[in-house]
């Protein structure tokens, strides 16, 4: 369930990367660039269609307007009647092209002669042009007429119409001309309408592009990627394949080179940690075989330190237990490069954890110091030999640090058994606690030598991390508490000795043995 | 007084065990190769043998390979560490204990006590397991009337699985029983030696009757139902 928690949990920050990733910047930056080259092209051409389409029907509508008021304004009377100027409109408007014509007399300014009297009227003629019109210009060289044919687009009830106005003759009637402009409007609409389309399509086809061109930068760069992850694994051997010549296959040539001058670096660091390890592992077998001998005959020199003269009995005892301390540190020396080379393994059998420590205990006569707190029946599978060297550790240890009484309690989780050893001293410095597992540590540096070879915790610790636990530190109310913990059953190991019947008679099988197996007192 | 064979190819671990073994009140013949140990042995032949298993020559294996296709007198190894191929390889090759250098002359001692007393006959009757009758006055094995070679410590093992018949044993019990061992002994003592064990008793020893094992717990002997 929490990882389904998680995932939820992961979806937004994931898709805020998204948005910010290089292929939706580079998609926005195409999109912008096509948007405006699109409106730019697109508002020019239309910009420039409208004028051409506009100035061809106003010049057309107005020479027709002209011409037509020109040949019909001489059958018009001095003194024209309000019916006169009605004919006229409709003379005018019915000659040329589709117009209506509008036209006034200032001798009878009740009169509205129009040739469509119900849709247009003087009104309809706005005001500026009216008296644009009524005003005479100075006749000079360049100027022969006295009056000008004006025009004007206006909107009128919605449509657009060209509205062009002159005086007929001087101070008498005055004609206005409406053409309407819908079916240029239409044109122009629907030009504008195709170069949207246009610039949308523009827009699609550049985002298709930036997503092609995305797709073949950031096809490398994933590789790149990948590859650069696949490194930080520790697959130092990746290498990417250079094709091309361009900044992403520099790139890729870096890379490799990167990769090749890390991975000899490595083999390097880890040739000379092999060799000192071997050296290590050499030299303390080699130490070993001296040791075998003294140790065989320490013995008999202990058994005869009484008799000898008072003189070389204290060297004697010196040389015999120097011998064991050597002897020892060696043997943790080994252990430890055992851990360090992963040859150590597991002998498993499943045990009683509360018989382990109590032998523990009594085989190194610490039961006066030691209180137990062990309910007995807590079985799980170890190997008893590196469980002893833990137990061994971790109580010695506090006896030596901490001080009596020590107090081992073990407890059952579910799938986990606790041991709980805490002591009654000082506890362990907040500065040092994060490294008492760590090899020839001291916390007090002044002393110089110990009593111990200053690899049990790291070895307890290796031992509990080969049964799948851990070990860990901490100050507790009365002083140090180490807790170790173990899984009650560990995944099953390949068995040392596969036995022959095909039975699982070796118990590294790991397999839980049943509880009512008879137990023996230690 | 027990007479031991100490193999060593090292001088001064030879004569550092030979001197704490003889002082441990026992009679002690050394070789310093793995030939010599054997020729030694036929001449001589000895109670136990403590056997190094880094050998020039023939190595310790091997010399245990080749004494015991004739005799099942104990033997004992002497090996590098507790938990490696050496120890395994050893037990299958016929050993049956094995001590760590650098190793305490009592605990040697105790290891060569604890295996010559396995030897040793105790008063009471005799019973079959089919056609395997174990005659415990005479400490002699038979299988279809033929006498089997068994080590003292097959013999032993035998000895207390028939104790109990149809009862399971841990195997930490066995090592408790047979090898006399504390709670560290180590399980692959107990499983090797079922195996050399089901090997000689057993009609199909890859589909043992007589010797089962209990899976969970350990070994059993049951008479067979047939």
């Amino acid at each position: 369930m929490t990882d389904h928690q998680t995932t939820a949990r992961r979806i937004p920050a994931v898709s805020w990367r998204q948005l910010r990733s290089l292929r939706v910047r580079l998609i926005a930056v195409f999109a912008a660039v096509a948007l405006l080259a699109a409106v730019s092209a697109s508002g020019i051409a239309y910009w420039l269609n409208r004028d051409a389409v506009l100035k061809r029907a106003q010049d057309t509508a107005l020479n027709d307007f002209r011409v037509s008021l020109s040949r019909n304004v001489s059958d018009l009377p001095l003194r024209p009647s309000c019916g006169d100027l009605t004919q006229l409109a409709t003379n005018v408007a019915s000659s040329g092209l589709s117009y209506d014509v509008v036209v006034v007399s200032p001798d009878d300014p009740g009169c509205s002669a129009s040739s469509d009297p119900t849709h247009f009227t003087l009104a309809d003629v706005p005001a500026p042009l009216q008296s644009t019109v009524a005003k005479p210009r100075e006749i000079t060289e360049t100027n022969p007429y006295r009056y000008h044919l004006y025009w004007q687009r206006q909107n009128l009830e919605g449509r657009p119409y060209l509205i062009g106005g002159t005086k007929v003759v001087s101070n008498g009637p005055t004609a206005y001309m409406f053409k309407s402009l819908e079916n240029e409007r239409a044109d122009l609409n629907t030009l504008g309408w195709s170069l949207s389309i246009a610039t949308l399509l523009a827009l699609i086809g550049s985002a298709l592009l930036a997503q092609a061109a995305s797709a073949t930068v950031l096809r490398p760069v994933k590789r790149l990627g990948d590859a650069a992850r696949k490194l930080g694994e520790g697959q130092l051997d990746t290498r990417l394949e250079v094709d091309g010549a361009d900044e992403l296959a520099d790139l890729a040539r870096t890379f490799n080179r990167t990769a090749e001058a890390l991975h000899d670096r490595v083999e390097e660091l880890s040739a000379r940690e092999a060799q000192s390890r071997r050296f290590v592992a050499d030299m303390s077998h080699e130490l070993r075989t001296p040791l075998t001998a003294m140790t065989a005959v320490t013995d008999i020199l202990e058994d005869e330190a009484e008799s000898l003269d008072p003189m070389i009995e204290p060297a004697v005892r010196l040389v015999v237990s120097e011998t064991r301390r050597l002897s020892d540190l060696v043997e943790n020396l080994m252990e430890v490069t055992r851990f360090d080379a992963g040859t150590a393994k597991l002998v498993a059998d499943e045990m009683d954890i509360s018989d382990l420590i109590m032998s523990c205990i009594d085989g190194r006569a610490w039961y006066d110091a030691v209180e137990l707190d062990a309910p007995r029946g807590i079985l799980a599978v170890v190997d008893p030999r590196r469980l002893d060297v833990v137990f061994a550790n971790l109580i010695g240890n506090a006896l030596k640090h901490g001080g009596s009484p020590v107090r081992v309690k073990v407890r059952q989780s579910a799938d986990t058994v606790v041991v709980e050893v805490s002591d009654s001293g000082p506890g362990i410095p907040e500065d040092v606690l994060p490294h008492v597992f760590d090899r020839f540590y001291k916390a007090d540096r002044g002393r110089a030598r110990s009593e111990g070879s200053g690899l049990g915790l790291s070895i307890a610790m290796a031992n509990a991390q080969i049964h799948g636990g851990t070990i860990t530190a901490a100050n507790g109310e009365t002083g140090a508490v180490f807790t170790l913990t173990l899984p009650v059953n560990r995944p099953p190991a390949p068995p040392t000795a596969p036995p022959a019947d095909g039975s699982p008679a070796g118990s590294a099988d790991g397999s839980p043995r049943d509880a009512d197996e008879p137990k023996d007192a230690t | 007084m027990p007479f031991l064979l100490l193999i060593e190819d090292d001088d001064a671990i030879r004569t550092g065990l030979e001197l704490a073994l003889t002082r441990q009140g026992h009679r002690v013949a050394t070789a310093a190769s793995g030939e010599d140990g054997l020729r030694l042995f036929k001449e001589q032949r000895p109670d136990l043998i403590v056997l190094d298993v880094m050998l020039p020559g023939i190595d310790g294996f091997e010399v245990c390979r080749r004494i015991r296709r004739t005799d099942q007198l104990p033997i004992i190894l002497l090996t590098a560490r507790s938990d490696d191929i050496d120890v395994v390889v050893g037990l299958e090759s016929g050993a049956d204990d094995y001590v760590v250098k650098p190793v305490q002359p009592r605990v040697l001692d105790a290891r060569i006590r604890a295996v010559l007393r396995r030897g040793e006959r105790e008063s009471s009757d005799s019973s079959a397991y089919g056609s395997v009758v174990i005659d415990r006055a005479a400490m002699t094995v038979t299988k279809d009337g033929q006498d089997l070679q068994l080590t003292p410590t097959e013999l032993r093992l035998l000895l207390e699985l028939s104790r109990r018949p149809g009862q399971a044993l841990s195997r930490q019990q066995l090592l408790r029983l047979v090898w006399e061992h504390d709670y560290l002994g180590d399980s692959r003592l107990v499983d090797a030696c079922v195996q050399r064990l089901r090997a000689k008793v057993e009609d199909v020893p890859s589909a043992p009757t007589l010797i089962r094992t209990v899976r969970g717990v350990g070994y059993r002997l049951d008479p067979p139902t047939g």
